[in-house]
């Protein structure tokens, strides 16, 4: 067999086999649609999401005994709203023009979990605290306003108490979950910096 | 864009170039059925690009640019999966891997070592390796990269170095 004594290593690196992988444009086209249906699928996800919330909260605002429910609820259907606007604008991502070089690539990349993670560690001004004045107003209004029937004042009372914790127990956690993954992200950009 | 325009351009970049899109895909993925996956991605890339393509630089530039791109954000995208840090030009081990005199390397061999060596790099490194070894001038890497001339002669300086310590090869000269 011969080495590189005697060939190069550019000749040996044209010459080698390459796997018989051929790729037609009907593979190119199937690809593009697939990414564009996983792209649309979970937009489309997100917004029934938001949909079935806003639908419901503004079933309460409207039907809700009590002002303070129907403020409380009105304004979740506020916060939704702006969420759903915060969260088109903030995960709008760029694209790398096309024909960017490498080291663009990389700059470009950082760029993002850059952004990316700064909207995560920020996540308790544009996505927790919207929803705190509507869900307070709410449980306010179910403590002094309305009472469930067939149960005594003072396990009624007891019930929203559990039902608050409860509320700011999911607040904690989305809060620490977000936290955690800009972390990630931290360690990432670090990784991404030694690459450049 | 016409689509018909932008499948013929990419049809016609695909022919040209497709072998040495393959083994831009070896280099940067060992495994057999990621690397499929990446060779599909870097023809969607290509594909895609074909619309924006406005012959500013020629297409062989254009080509390596898109698909060394595409290259490099799956590289971004598997580093964490895989084993050790990807290193620089200047960093990169000769200790290990380099043979006696007296020992020849097959073609074999050669060709896996040089894949080690590529994915050892990080991505702006790799990028210029390949493109040498696709026997690019340093004019054509620099236009592809972005480079300066003199970072492009640094570079391709070491790197012939690296292959002439690995491989005790005549032939790495240009």
């Amino acid at each position: 067999m011969s080495g590189p004594g005697s060939h190069d290593a550019k000749t040996i690196w044209q010459s080698q086999e390459t796997e018989g992988t051929t790729v037609t444009l009907e593979d190119v086209r199937k690809r593009a649609a697939r990414f564009q249906n996983t792209v649309r699928n979970r937009n489309l996800r997100e917004y029934i999401a938001s949909a079935i919330v806003i639908a419901a909260f503004g079933f309460l605002a409207w039907h809700m005994p009590g002002w303070m429910m129907k403020l409380g609820s009105a304004l979740v259907v506020a916060a939704t709203i702006f969420v759903v606007w915060q969260l088109h604008r903030r995960g709008r991502t760029q694209s790398v023009p096309d024909g960017a070089t490498v080291a663009a690539l990389l700059a470009f990349h950082r760029q993002e979990l850059v952004r990316q993670r700064d909207a995560l560690r920020t996540v308790w001004q544009w996505y927790l605290l919207p929803f705190l004045p509507g869900m307070v107003l709410i449980l306010l209004g179910r403590y002094f306003q309305l009472h469930a029937p067939g149960r005594s004042i003072a396990v009624d009372h007891l019930v929203i108490v559990f039902a608050a914790i409860f509320v700011a127990l999911v607040f904690i956690v989305i809060l620490l979950l977000n936290m955690w993954v800009a972390a990630m992200l931290q360690k990432r950009i670090l990784e991404l910096e030694q690459s450049e | 864009m016409d689509g018909a325009i932008q499948d013929e351009r990419y049809a016609r970049a695909a022919g040209e170039y497709g072998p040495a899109l393959g083994r831009l895909a070896r280099a940067y993925e060992a495994d057999p059925d990621t690397r499929t996956d990446l060779l599909q991605e870097i023809h969607l890339a290509l594909w895609r690009s074909m619309a924006a393509f406005d012959g500013r630089c020629s297409l062989r530039t254009w080509v390596y640019r898109v698909a060394h791109n595409a290259a490099a954000s799956h590289v971004l995208k598997r580093r964490r999966a895989r084993a050790g840090a990807m290193v620089g030009l200047e960093d990169l081990d000769l200790s290990d891997g380099t043979p006696n005199p007296e020992q020849a390397l097959g073609e074999h061999q050669a060709l896996q070592r040089l894949m080690a060596m590529i994915r050892a790099l990080k991505p702006p490194d790799a990028q210029v390796m390949l493109l040498y070894l696709e026997d690019l001038d340093a004019g054509a890497i620099g236009e592809v990269t972005g480079l300066s001339a003199g970072a492009v002669a640094t570079k391709i300086h070491r790197i012939k170095s690296l292959l002439a310590k690995r491989f005790q090869d005549r032939g790495a000269s240009p």
